[in-house]
This record gives C-alpha cells, structure tokens and sequence, in this order.
C-alpha cells in the first residue's frame, strides 16, 4: 500500500477553486501524515476521505450562498417531488444511469483486484521470471538447464538473487494429507523450486515459515510450506497443520508453514518443496532440471538489462552450447502471471466505460427534452423574479437524485453482475476466483462517477435557464410552424450510433475469433474419444519390462467391454504444447553439436500397434505403426507432416532416419521413417507442433499415462470398469479420471468464450441503449415538428413520403455514427490483435456487422415515431398545431 | 451592538487566538479545534468561514511557505484583528454573562427529576 493519501480523493480535491485548493490539499497532505503515524493508516485514509467530502461539500454550500442560495434542504425536497411528478422519466433515466454506472463499477471491480491489486510478494516490479526464446528450433518457452541457471546465477550483476522453478509449472504428486490413512491418497500439485525461491519474491507466510535456503541442501530435512487453499481443505485452516506430516510420492514431508490466500506462483501449486532433498538421480548428469529462473532485480537494474547479460553470457561461455540459438526472454512477475488477461480485462473495462458513455448521452437527452418542454414554465419563473442561480440550483437537486438513484441502482448491478459472471469465469483465468464483489474503492468510483453525471446533467438545464428570456418565453409561446428546435439532437444519434458500433464491432470480431478457434480441425476424430488419466509410479527408464504388455492386456480387456471399439495407451496430456515431452532428433551425417544448433524440437509421442486407427488418425503416405515393430525388429517410426517439412524440408522423408540422444538412446541407433500422418492438434490447438511416433516396444522408457478409448457412445459406469480392468492387469498403476477428449481441446476456447459473453452483454446492453435513445430523439423530433409534417401532407406529401423522410434522417444520422465508431475501433487495433485468432482487427465483414446491426436497432426505433408521423391527419394536426 | 458570531465562528477565532502567529494556519487551526472541543472539522468548512470572517474584517491573512510532507504547498496564516477581537470580546462576553453563576444548575438542568419520573 502507498504512503501517500488515498489518490481517488487526492483526485477529487483538485476540483478545490484557486487559491485555496492548494492550502487545504497541504493541510490535508500534513494531517494525513501525522494520522499515519499516530493511528495507522487505515484510520488515516478513513479520516482523509471524510475530510474530503466535508470539504468539497463546505466549498460548494459557501459558492452557492455567496449566489444566493439560502435554502438547500427544501431545494432538494422540490427536486424529488418534482421528479416523483414524472415517473416515466424518472425510472427510465435512474435505471439507465445504474446500467451505465454499474458496467463501469463492476468492470473496475474486476480490473482493480485483478490487475491493479498487488500481487503478495514484496516489491513486485523487482522480481523478473526468465526463459529462452529458441528461435532456431522455434520453442518459445525453452528452459534454463542446471549449467544456465548456476552461471545465470553467478554471473548476472543485474540479478541481486536467482531462484528457479520448473519451467512446466506445478506438476502432480500422489499425496497423501491424513496421518491415520484413513483418507484416500489425492493428487496435489508440487512446486519443487531451487534456491532462495520465498526470498527472492520477498513472499511472507500465513503461517509458520517459508522455504530457506537451508532446506534446499541435498540431505536436508524434508520440508513443505503448502497454499492457503490446501490448508483450509485439508486442515480447516487449523494451526495444527505446522508440523503435520505430509506425504508425497511416498516421502513424508514436514509442514513448515502456509501461504497466504492469492499465493499462486508457479499456478495452482499446493506444496513447494526444495528441489534438492527430493531430487531423485536418474543418472542425467549434474543436477537435471528444466526451470524458469525467478530474480530479484539489483537496484536500479531493469529487465532488458538482465536479458543483455544473459545474452553475453551465452556469447562468452563455450558450456552455454544448448542455448546457441536462444534469446532470454526476461519478464515481470505480474506479466507473467497475469497474461493476455490484463488486455482482455482492459477491453471489457472500455466496453463498461462505453456503456456508462451512452447511459449518459441518453439520459442527458431525456433530462434537454424535459428542460424543453418546460421552457414556458421557466420563463414564467424567471418573470416572477425566481434568480438564475435558484433555477441551476433546482436542475442541481432533480440530477443529484438522479445520480443518486443511478448510482445507488449502479452498486446493485455491479454486485449481481460480479455474482453472476465471476464464477462463469473459466478456471484458467488467473486470480479470477478472489474478486469479490465491489469494495470501498470501487463503491468510491461509484460515487464520484455518478458525482459526474449529476454534473454533466446539470449543464444543460442550467444553460437552458440562463438563456431563458422571460418576455419570450410569456410572449411568443410555441406557434412556430417549422421550429428547428429537433435539429439540434442529431449529434445524440450520431454519437450513440458511434459507441453502439464500437461496441458491436469489437463483440463481432471476438465472437469471429472464437468461430475460428471452433472451426479448427483437429486432425483426428476427436467424437466419442475419452481420455483416461493414468498414475504411473515409475519415473522415465524405471519401466517393469512387461509395461507394453500389461497395456496391451488393459486394452484388450476394456475392448471387451461392449461400446468400446477401440483403447491405445498415448504419452503426452492434450494441449501441452512446447512445455514437455520434447526431444532434440539427430539426422543422418549430423554431429551431436550439429543437431543441438539446428534441428527443431518435435514432440515425442510414443505409441502401440492400432494408434493411428484407435484415434482415425490418418496415415497419409507409407504405413502405421503395427504389431511387427517389436524391440529387435527394424527400429521404426512415423511423423507427422510439420515434422516432415521441419526436418526435411522439400526432400522424401520415407526412408530417411533419425536418432536420439543421451539417455534416450544409444549412440548409432537409428529409426527409420516409415510413414507420414496427417498434422494433429493434440499437442496445441493454434499452431501444428512437430510429433514423431515411434513404437514403445522400441524405445521402452517412457511411462505412458494415458488411455484413449474410442467409444460408440456413453459408455455406463465407464470409470468403474476402467479401474477394474487397470486393477486386474496392473494393481501398481491407478485410474485419476476420465473426460472426454472434446472438453481438452475446448479447454483453450475458454478465455476467449468469456471474452465473448462478457462483450457481448455489453454490446447488447448498448444496442438496447443506442435504441432507447435514438427512439427518444426521434419521438421528441417527431413532436416537435408535428405542425411541419401537417403542412407538408395538407400539401400533398404522401404518408409514404412523411415516413421515408423521417427514417431517411435516422438512418443517415445513425450511419454516420457508425462511421465514426469504425474509425474509432482502428487505433485499438494492436491492442485487440493479441486476443484475436485468424481475423484481423480492420476485418471490413467484422466492421461491417457492428454497423448493420446499429442501424437495424436504429430502424426499429425509428419506426415507430415515423409510423406515428405518417397516420397524422393534417387537418387536426393544422387545427391544433 | 456588532452581528453576534455562531457557535463555529467562536470556536474558530478562539483558536486563531490561542495559537502563536507561526503556528496559526488551517491544519494546526483545525487540530487545535478537534483536540480542545472533540469535534471534527472539515479543512473545507475552516476555510470557507475563515473567508467570511476575513470579508468581514474580523481576521487577516497572509501566505507562508509549503514543506516537504505539504507536498510543497504553500499554507495561508490568519491573524486576530482589532475588529475581530472586539467582535469576540463581546460575543464572549454575552455567553459569559448569560451562563454567569448557572454552573451548578446546567449540570443538573434536563436530567429527570424524582417526581417528574412518571410522566416523562
């Protein structure tokens, strides 16, 4: 929190007039300090926000007595009652204000404790997470391995102190939280995390103690600090929980402490634990990890910076060969965190700030229309003697209920619209779960905005009644035929029409973007596939010999079962992308160096005899993986075409070969390329990853955890026979769950389909909007120039005629809003582009249906008034008028 | 006989009284008032009476310096003026002589008597 007063009030003062503004800001600056220090801030920033509205209050009350006013409280009770006499009015503008004023408090509410809120780390513009940009295998989440982050660690004087997590984030463990046993064992995430990890974020616990750098010695004591969510689960938020025995992957660990609700870094950890004592030695070389880098910035240092030392660092050490290639990429804790979601939430914002935008263009029209048609009243007023300043006081008090009302209606409609969506919000979306609903400082955004509107309301009545001529207004009262009194509100349509059309166009074009994401193909028939998450408890190369068999006679079994067509055990979960599972092939005539300078990095995936077929996968030239590929057989594998084209570029890959390396293979052991498939969105659903697939009876190491079943349709009691059918050929491996293949590859479309419902009840709510308020211009057009339009038919318009004319201007008006309103979605563009799959932000189809769609709701409303106009019948009308 | 000053205005010029000609300036006028009568002013509500009592020629006023924790805004001093004091002198004194030999009887005034305990 800052020192200094709050700067929403801060804000506020400096509508203090000169010279005393700047006395009372200094006082209030001075009392504020010495609050703080004597009462704690929290009394102080209650105290400063008092003395605010105390003060803005004093200084208006003294400018409106020094004018003449003497009679603030009946002023206010005439404007209610004034306002009680027109009830239409007064509920259509306080229920559009509150639309308008509630968007915007519930879109600030979510930006605030998403974004703006600090993150629990000290300091957190000083802490920068690092990984490479592989540009030459074109990975763009690479990791630093052991040798990178020791020589990172020693050799950057723009980091004051390194730590490092795994570059894959949180991982699952078997757990086991009970003592007793009595529990089931759970899956919980762990974070082992290398080095001072708490220290460098500056991260304080809830309870107990964090990591040192003590506990990150080989031999240490095992120890685990856990999330605030595993403690409130798990322990009831109990204080027992310090020195609990916890039990991961069959080692107890001790419970040193908690962290603090909204600690969630690496995303969804339960447990940090260091990484050296539950280090397992798979015989990798000196200390294998594949981590992100977490640093402290030196004072003064910046992260560009710490990327140009890295960069130099790679340059002058000959052992830094794996990161020949690479580009640091070196970003801010929040960056990282947070994601494109900061630029969705700042979208959203804009579309609440829009909405309150037109609430108000709408009602200030309402309240002109009303000014107008009391015109006469207040021309009489004015004759009596009643002050221009008692008149402007009047308007005052009919906005500030008004503004009152909205904002009251505004708190009430961002707490149900922050009920409503937030818990819509996909589970992917960082720190979406600890928005509640709107505090303090939103309530005061509230506030000083509806402050605003009473404001902007209250110019033009004020104006109205300043120009207000009492001989005029009792002289010449209202026979004019062609009065162009309308003709001024064509600027309210045509700045409606341009928000209304922002609006919709950005909704058209997200809801574009989400088309396409749906419209991808994936590859393979993704229908009636369900995927079965496995627990494997052996590590890479730690395999009973039988493993292939024991899947084989798991999926033989399950084939049984009538529905299930077809079950093949597969490596990689979906959507993993570049973060896993990845291995550097050397081509023939390749040196090691050679392939680890300039291959691409494919996806493994390991398969059994029926894959390509379980999944429809095609096989487009050569042939699938059969039952012949055994371990003696000729050492076979296929790829998919982005693997093809990756590392052969233009040449046959059939027939070619390909190895691996270290403890992936021995050195001159060589696949051979025997079939192409078709590219699959398993890996990443917007981009088409490399993958090659060899036969795991060749290459026997890897412990597949996952089953995918090709089902005919819903299969009863799934799950059950899965774990029974697991149970009887392989009691060692458990069953975790199973979904069906369609909710992963929809797992991504997540975000963007918040995106989209979120806009898009912004974009309806400002059509609605756009239509009230073009309606009411048009109406109040229509009213006024009754007497023209008797004229025009005594002389023979037709109604036909009347009606076109009428839409005619709508509409021209209403288009030429909309071209205001393209042109305003262009310079957010580069903004937009980021959240935008396969359609560009100036797509003209896009644009084109926001302005359709503003210019049918404008054609509606103008409709009726037309309607209206063209049954008028010119003899009544001209009898009257 | 001068226009009588409200309660706030009384309480105002007595702190501009009691405070030293450097001290004297809207923060330490308005802990002055908070501090000696428990009650909480708005800075706004200080300076605007301030003001009144200024056009009325009962305070002076002249412009100090800012410091550092002002953010270096400048702060605005007033002064008793001979008129000023006057006007207290006699609104004092009008108070004074009203409550004069009333002590004990303002203590007790308001609270329920025994007999009157029935039909309040």
């Amino acid at each position: 929190m800052s020192e200094r007063a709050p700067w929403l009030a801060r804000l506020a003062l400096r509508l203090l007039p000169r010279p005393h503004g700047e006395y009372v800001r200094g006082d209030l600056e001075e009392g504020y300090a010495e609050r703080r220090a004597t009462r704690g801030p929290f009394r102080a920033r209650l105290w400063f926000w008092r003395q605010t509205v105390g003060t803005l209050g004093a200084f208006l009350r003294a400018w409106a007595l020094d004018r003449g006013a003497r009679d603030w409280p009946v002023g206010i009770v005439k404007g209610a009652r004034s306002l009680a006499r027109s009830p239409g009015f007064l509920v259509i503008s306080s229920t559009t204000l509150a639309l308008g004023i509630g968007s915007v408090t519930a879109m600030f509410t979510v930006f605030e404790q998403v974004v703006l809120r600090p993150l629990p780390v000290q300091d957190q513009d000083g802490v920068v997470v690092a990984w490479n940009h592989h540009i030459v295998r074109d990975i763009s989440h690479y990791p630093f391995l052991w040798g990178g982050y020791r020589a990172v660690a020693e050799g950057v004087p723009a980091l004051e102190k390194v730590a490092a997590v795994p570059s894959a984030g949180s991982s699952e463990v078997l757990a086991r939280v009970a003592e007793n046993g009595h529990a089931p064992d759970e899956l919980l995430r762990q974070s082992p995390v290398l080095g001072d990890f708490f220290g460098v974020l500056g991260a304080k616990p809830a309870l107990g103690r964090t990591l040192r750098p003590e506990d990150d010695r080989a031999g240490a004591e095992r120890v685990a600090v856990i999330s605030y969510d595993l403690w409130t689960r798990a322990w009831g938020q109990g204080s027992d929980v310090l020195n609990a025995v916890l039990t991961l992957a069959d080692e107890a660990h001790r419970v040193v402490g908690v962290m603090p609700r909204g600690f969630d870094f690496p995303r969804h950890t339960d447990v940090w634990v260091a990484m050296r004592p539950s280090y397992v030695d798979r015989g990798l070389g000196d200390l294998y990890i594949e981590a992100d880098l977490v640093g402290r910035l030196a004072a003064g240092a910046s992260a560009d910076q710490v990327a140009a030392e890295i960069t130099a660092l790679y340059r002058a050490d000959a052992e830094m060969a794996a990161y020949e290639g690479a580009v640091p990429v070196v970003t801010p804790l929040a960056v990282v965190i947070l994601g494109d979601l900061r630029t969705t939430l700042l979208l959203l914002f804009g579309g609440g700030v829009l909405v309150l935008l037109m609430a108000c263009v709408n009602v200030a029209n309402l309240v002109g229309v009303r000014a107008a048609d009391r015109e006469a009243w207040v021309g009489v007023r004015r004759a009596l003697g009643a002050s221009r300043w008692r008149l402007a006081g009047d308007a005052l008090s009919e906005a500030a209920w008004l503004g009152a009302l909205g904002g009251l209606g505004g708190a009430f409609v961002a707490a149900a619209a922050i009920f409503v969506l937030v818990p819509l919000a996909p589970e992917s979306l960082p720190r979406m779960a600890l928005v509640t609903p709107p505090d303090t400082r939103a309530l005061a955004v509230t506030i000083v905005v509806s402050a605003a509107v009473v404001l902007l309301l209250t110019v033009l009545p004020v104006l109205r009644a300043f120009r207000a001529d009492p001989a005029l207004a009792l002289g010449g009262g209202g026979r004019a035929v062609a009065g162009r009194r309308g003709s001024g509100k064509g600027g309210v349509v045509v700045a409606q029409a341009a928000l209304a059309v922002w609006c919709a166009a950005v909704g058209v074009l997200l809801l574009r973007s989400l088309l396409n994401l749906h419209a991808l193909d994936p590859g393979f028939r993704v229908d009636d596939l369900v995927l079965v998450d496995l627990i494997v408890p052996y590590g890479f190369g730690e395999l009973p010999a039988d493993f292939p068999d024991r899947l084989d006679a798991i999926g033989a079994r399950l084939e049984r079962h009538p529905g299930v067509e077809a079950v093949t055990p597969m490596l990689g979960p979906p959507m993993i992308g570049d973060r896993g599972w990845m291995f550097v092939p050397r081509l023939e005539g390749q040196t090691q160096d050679e392939a680890i300078d300039a291959n691409p990095m494919p996806n493994w995936e390991i398969v059994q005899p029926g894959y390509f077929e379980a999944l429809e996968l095609p096989v487009r030239r050569g042939r699938p993986l059969t039952s012949a590929d055994v371990a003696g057989a000729r050492q076979v594998v296929v790829v998919n075409e982005a693997a093809a084209r990756a590392l052969w570029p233009g040449e046959e890959p059939l027939g070619r070969r390909l190895g691996a390396f270290g403890q992936f293979a021995a050195d001159g052991e060589w696949w051979t390329v025997v079939g192409v498939a078709a590219d699959a969105r398993y890996q990443s659903l917007l981009e088409t990853r490399p993958v090659v697939y060899f036969p795991l009876r060749q290459i026997a190491h890897f412990p597949l955890g996952h089953l995918a079943l090709r089902v005919t349709g819903p299969v009863p009691d799934l799950l059950t026979r899965v774990r029974d059918a697991v149970g009887a050929e392989d009691p060692s491996l458990r069953v975790k769950s199973a979904s069906s293949l369609q909710a992963h590859l929809d797992a991504p479309l997540a975000r963007p389909r918040f995106a989209v419902l979120v806009l898009g009840v912004l974009a309806v709510t400002t059509l609605l909007l756009a239509g009230i308020g073009v309606y009411g211009v048009m109406a109040a057009a229509v009213r006024s120039r009754t007497p023209e339009m008797g004229v025009r038919m005594a002389c023979g318009a037709s109604p036909g005629h009347v009606r076109s004319r009428l839409l005619g201007r709508g509409l021209l008006l209403a288009g030429l809003g909309g071209l205001f309103g393209v042109l305003a979605v262009l310079p957010g563009a580069a903004l937009l582009e980021s959240l935008l799959f396969g359609v560009a932000p100036s797509d003209p189809w896009s644009l084109a249906g926001g302005v359709v769609l503003v210019l049918a709701v404008a054609l509606v409303a103008c409709w009726v008034p037309a309607e209206r106009a063209a049954r008028l019948d010119p003899a009544r009308v001209l009898r009257i008028g | 006989m001068r226009r009588s000053l409200g309660e706030f205005e009384l309480l105002l010029l007595f702190a501009v009284l009691r405070l030293a000609p450097e001290e004297c300036y809207g923060a330490r006028i308005t802990r002055e008032i908070e501090a000696r009568s428990g009650r909480e002013v708005s800075a706004g509500a200080v300076y605007t009476a301030l003001d009144r009592l200024q056009r009325r020629g009962l305070v002076a006023s002249r412009e100090g310096e800012g410091t550092p924790v002002r953010g270096g805004r400048r702060k605005k001093y007033y002064r008793l003026e001979p008129e000023g004091a006057a006007h207290l002198r006699e609104s004092w004194g009008r108070v004074r002589s009203m409550a004069e030999g009333l002590g004990a009887e303002l203590e007790r005034a308001g609270r329920p008597a025994i007999d009157e305990g029935g039909q309040r």
